[in-house]
């Protein structure tokens, strides 16, 4: 196709729209409030998953080791606990430790040091504390530790990890089916838009074919046409969610900043905007896209 | 002009015929054909009316001329190619050489006189600088010159059927197809437009006319092929609309 060619096509494009105004409004409108919407099942799928994630890093599994197990023995069990790809760290844990932690933790701290000053009652607790990764893989990590030689007891918080996955995994599957319905939706849209386009050209089509038009050339401003409502479509959806979700993030930030102990804290706009923006973008011109195209294939056979 | 010059002699110095149909049927339904077997050649250069009464196939003959339509039978060549087995750019290419008029115009009511010829150039891509030479000059032969700006709805049915004649005519076709082009016009407007169709032949193009217009059948004295009921009644070298065989 030809330069001058392409900039016809976009002139007929854009006049399709302008004379098709108010579906075309309509069209841009469904994008819009499609991908608005999307955007909230964004935000909040990707600030839970940020949040649980700042929590997985408080969430961390206990080692004990049977009396007999010598240094060199829990030496070993650390380095294939670390060699463990759902294993973010591990910390050793002296018997001094963890009296001092003891002492830290508990008010009665003082009292029981004091009680114990020439000896530590815990002497044959040193542990490991093992954090993950991925806290939907504790059950699994927990089998595997307690089948390692010389380990006596591992301690973990099921019902924190099992909670923290399921709530995740559940708000993933309804924003997907929510997010697909309303994209299926849209695609619709467009498509009947550029049928009714279709129709009312149907004369001018026809004299294009008869003439000895390309199917490029006919297709192309459609095409134009399609790829412009979803891009508006994009845009307009980014300029009401950015100042919006900057503003939410502010004010959750200052009024829960301390609940659960500062982790609940949003993503920052701009770095929720970068991965965003592209998303929304081809989501939108892809709406626009396929709805055209299935529709040229439809109805412009040859 | 002198490029079309040069292509049309190059067309008509060929030995094949500018078309060609051999056992041509046509049926939209199975068993309720329209067209039933029809064979017939038209030569480079050649005036042909095509007449018959409503419903006796000329349209639809008009429709596999041009390949709107492929036959469910038989063959049609143009210049001794099977338009049939045409796809994609060989079609393209083939519809290129060709000009189609019809009754009811077929005018763009949102663009003027000037953009609906120049819409033909602009779909086989020529240049602005090409249009803005050849629309004005095809308008000025078929005498629109000072309507150039007019909108379709500001025109008698005789000038929009110029305007017609006019973008059928810019791309310089080898073939020139009218499917009753006098059938929404007065008798004088009809003369005018046949008289233009005289003219365009005289420089060369292959003109095809389906028409129901007895008197100017008759008056003209060209070739005359008859369709009756689908199927081919009479072809006279110089006849008349009620010539038999």
């Amino acid at each position: 196709m030809k330069i001058r060619t392409i900039f016809y096509s976009i002139r007929q494009g854009f006049k399709n729209i302008r004379r098709h105004s108010f579906f075309s409004l309509a069209a841009v409108g469904t994008i819009t409030v499609s991908l608005v919407l999307f955007g909230f099942f964004y935000f909040v799928t990707q600030n839970v998953e940020y949040i649980i994630d700042n929590l997985q890093s408080e969430i961390a599994i206990s080692v004990f080791f049977n009396e007999d197990t010598d240094d060199e023995k829990i030496s070993d069990i650390g380095d294939a606990i670390k060699a463990r790809e759902e294993v973010m760290s591990v910390e050793y844990i002296s018997p001094d430790e963890a009296l001092e932690i003891y002492k830290k933790t508990y008010e009665q701290g003082e009292e029981f040091s004091e009680t114990f000053k020439d000896f530590n009652p815990l002497e044959n607790y040193d542990s490991y504390t093992v954090y993950l990764k991925d806290v939907s893989r504790q059950d699994e990590l927990v089998e595997y530790i307690e089948s390692l030689d010389g380990v006596r007891v591992v301690k973990s918080d099921k019902t924190v990890a099992k909670n923290f996955s399921l709530f995740n995994s559940v708000i993933g599957y309804i924003c997907t089916g929510i997010i697909v319905l309303l994209i299926a939706v849209a695609i619709f849209l467009i498509a009947n838009i550029i049928s009714m386009g279709i129709t009312v050209r149907a004369e001018e089509i026809e004299i294009m074919k008869n003439i000895g038009a390309t199917n490029a050339f006919i297709r192309a401003p459609f095409m134009v046409e399609g790829f412009t409502i979803g891009f508006t479509g994009a845009v307009v959806p980014l300029l009401i969610l950015y100042p919006l979700y900057s503003r939410v993030a502010e004010y959750v930030a200052g009024r829960y900043g301390k609940v659960l102990g500062g982790k609940l804290v949003f993503i920052p706009t701009h770095d929720i905007f970068i991965r965003l923006i592209p998303i929304m973008l081809g989501i939108g011109i892809g709406i626009g896209l396929i709805g055209t195209v299935f529709t040229l294939v439809r109805k412009l056979r040859r | 002009m002198s490029e079309y010059n040069s292509r049309l002699r190059q067309f008509r110095d060929g030995d094949k015929p500018a078309l060609e149909l051999v056992n041509v049927s046509m049926a939209y339904q199975k068993d309720m054909e329209v067209i039933k077997d029809v064979s017939f050649s038209i030569d480079k250069g050649e005036f042909v009316f095509i007449v018959g009464h409503t419903g006796s196939g000329k349209s639809t003959l008009i429709k596999l001329l041009m390949r709107s339509l492929r036959p469910t039978a038989g063959k049609i060549y143009f210049n001794g190619q099977d338009t049939s087995r045409m796809r994609g750019n060989n079609l393209i290419k083939f519809r290129r050489k060709l000009g189609v008029v019809f009754q009811d115009f077929k005018l763009l009511k949102d663009r003027n006189v000037y953009e609906n010829v120049a819409f033909a150039q602009r779909v086989i891509e020529k240049s602005n600088k090409e249009i803005a030479k050849n629309v004005p000059s095809v308008l000025s032969i078929v005498g629109l010159s000072d309507k150039y700006n007019a909108n379709p709805k500001e025109l008698s049915g005789g000038e929009q059927q110029r305007v017609a004649v006019a973008r059928a005519l810019v791309n310089n076709p080898l073939i020139l197809l009218a499917d009753e082009p006098t059938g929404n016009l007065d008798p004088k407007t009809s003369w005018e437009i046949m008289n233009l169709l005289d003219d365009i032949n005289k420089c060369g193009t292959t003109v095809i006319v389906v028409t129901h217009s007895e008197d100017i059948v008759n008056a003209m004295q060209k070739r005359v092929i008859r369709m009756e009921n689908g199927q081919l009644k009479s072809d006279v070298r110089k006849g008349g609309y009620d010539i038999e065989d």
